[in-house]
């Protein structure tokens, strides 16, 4: 038995408090863990950004895992969906993991950081897509790849049936949407979904299981390469994937009592600022 | 912990004769949700073994990376070593979308019979498998 070094066990409590906030802040806010656990890391505790990614695409995995089971087991995921784009989204990953993030240096890496994460918080602001879209036409390859589909709705209490369009669209979009999760570390959801919803307009609720789903493959296509990089350091992960998920659920429950959008804007109010505080770092006007 | 076998689909009519087809949603979802809790218990597990029983510090928090040396992983599994747990925790969580394409593969060729599909998710199941053995 040996005792742990105190600046070891205070490390660990940092990243705990840290990454349930950021969970909290992210799901309040509707956006996933990695986007908010790379700032965290970087800005608060001074960790490199290549490591900072490194621990957040792992991570991600374990996030998008746990709602990604429910939604596919109450059959609200179009499998056909996302095994048909997961093809492109891992084929994106690996490209922007094992290609584009070790050309691009940090600060650049910052940057494009604070954007994402900004451009991530529009949908909280101006709403994409409808509900449940209306006269979709299935086009010629939806209907050879049989992606239209069923759910049943549960506020609207009756099965919702819907076609599928724009696929030729939607797979570029969730190649660039890989690319962004390879080269940030983070699963890009509102990237999948606006996909989804502004490509193939499928209904919002299908959208959002879909790409949860798929994010879990997605994140492991990536965390793959940064594992062999040697970019992941395990006894960062463990504590971030933990109060993540805690975070995130936490967030979740506090969402059912103020279920006010005034609420989810202050939030995001509050992201937009350590967006800026990204893009700000990258181009070296903080330090 | 019990283990849940994933519930058939009701839907198929096939005659009683036959039995249920495994529904892929059934078997992703039990995949998904048992490979989570089993690799966030083993990396969990090897933090607190780090912490206690090898005196972790600071600086192998921040140097320490995941080992990609399998057979080295299992000797510092027997030596109990945190860090080897937690490496074990970190490489389970990544194989489990990992083992969710290879069943939905399995169960597209064997249950389904669509061979489109089956081509689809074996695809994915190779870049997925090489990103962890082959590219850096």
């Amino acid at each position: 038995m040996h005792a742990p070094e105190a600046a070891a066990v205070l490390f660990i409590i940092e990243v705990v408090i840290a990454s349930l906030a950021g969970g909290v802040l992210g799901s309040i806010a509707g956006i996933g863990g990695g986007v908010i656990i790379v700032p965290v890391l970087t800005i608060f505790l001074g960790m490199n950004i290549r490591y900072a990614i490194g621990a957040s695409i792992v991570s991600v995995i374990a996030t998008s895992s746990g709602a990604g089971s429910v939604y596919v087991k109450d059959r609200i995921t179009n499998i056909r969906i996302a095994m048909f784009l997961e093809v492109a989204t891992a084929l994106g990953a690996i490209v922007g993991a094992a290609l584009l993030a070790p050309l691009l240096p940090g600060n650049v890496l910052a940057v494009l950081f604070g954007i994402t994460l900004l451009v991530s918080l529009i949908p909280i602001f101006r709403k994409f897509g409808e509900e449940l879209p209306e006269g979709v036409v299935d086009d010629a390859l939806a209907r050879r790849l049989r992606l239209d589909g069923s759910y049943y709705d549960k506020r609207l209490g009756r099965e919702v049936q819907y076609q599928v369009t724009g696929i030729p669209a939607a797979t570029g979009y969730m190649f660039a949407a890989g690319v962004i999760s390879g080269l940030l570390g983070i699963g890009a959801g509102v990237l999948k979904v606006l996909a989804h919803e502004i490509a193939m307009k499928v209904p919002s609720k299908v959208s959002t299981a879909t790409s949860n789903f798929m994010i879990g493959v997605t994140a492991a296509a990536a965390s793959g390469v940064y594992l062999r990089r040697g970019l992941v350091l395990p006894a960062v992960v463990v504590p971030v994937a933990a109060a993540v998920l805690v975070g995130a659920f936490l967030g979740t429950k506090l969402m059912e009592r103020m279920s006010n959008n005034l609420v989810r804007q202050v939030f995001a109010f509050a992201l937009a600022l350590i967006g800026c505080q990204m893009v700000l770092r990258g181009i070296g006007v903080l330090g | 912990m019990a283990a849940r076998a994933p519930k058939p689909a009701t839907f198929d009519h096939n005659g009683p004769t036959q039995r249920d087809k495994i529904a892929i949603q059934d078997a992703s979802a039990y995949i998904l949700r048992l490979g989570v809790v089993i690799s966030v218990v083993v990396m969990f597990f090897g933090l607190v073994l780090a912490l206690f029983h090898n005196g972790l510090t600071k600086h192998e928090i921040l140097t320490h990376t995941v080992s990609t040396d399998w057979p080295k992983l299992g000797q510092s599994l027997r030596r109990f070593d945190g860090f080897a747990f937690m490496d074990l925790g970190v490489l389970l969580l990544v194989l489990t979308p990992i083992l969710r394409v290879a069943t939905a593969t399995l169960l597209f060729a064997v249950e389904e019979h669509d061979r489109f599909y089956t081509v689809v998710t074996f695809l994915v199941l190779v870049m997925t498998v090489s990103s962890l053995l082959f590219i850096s």
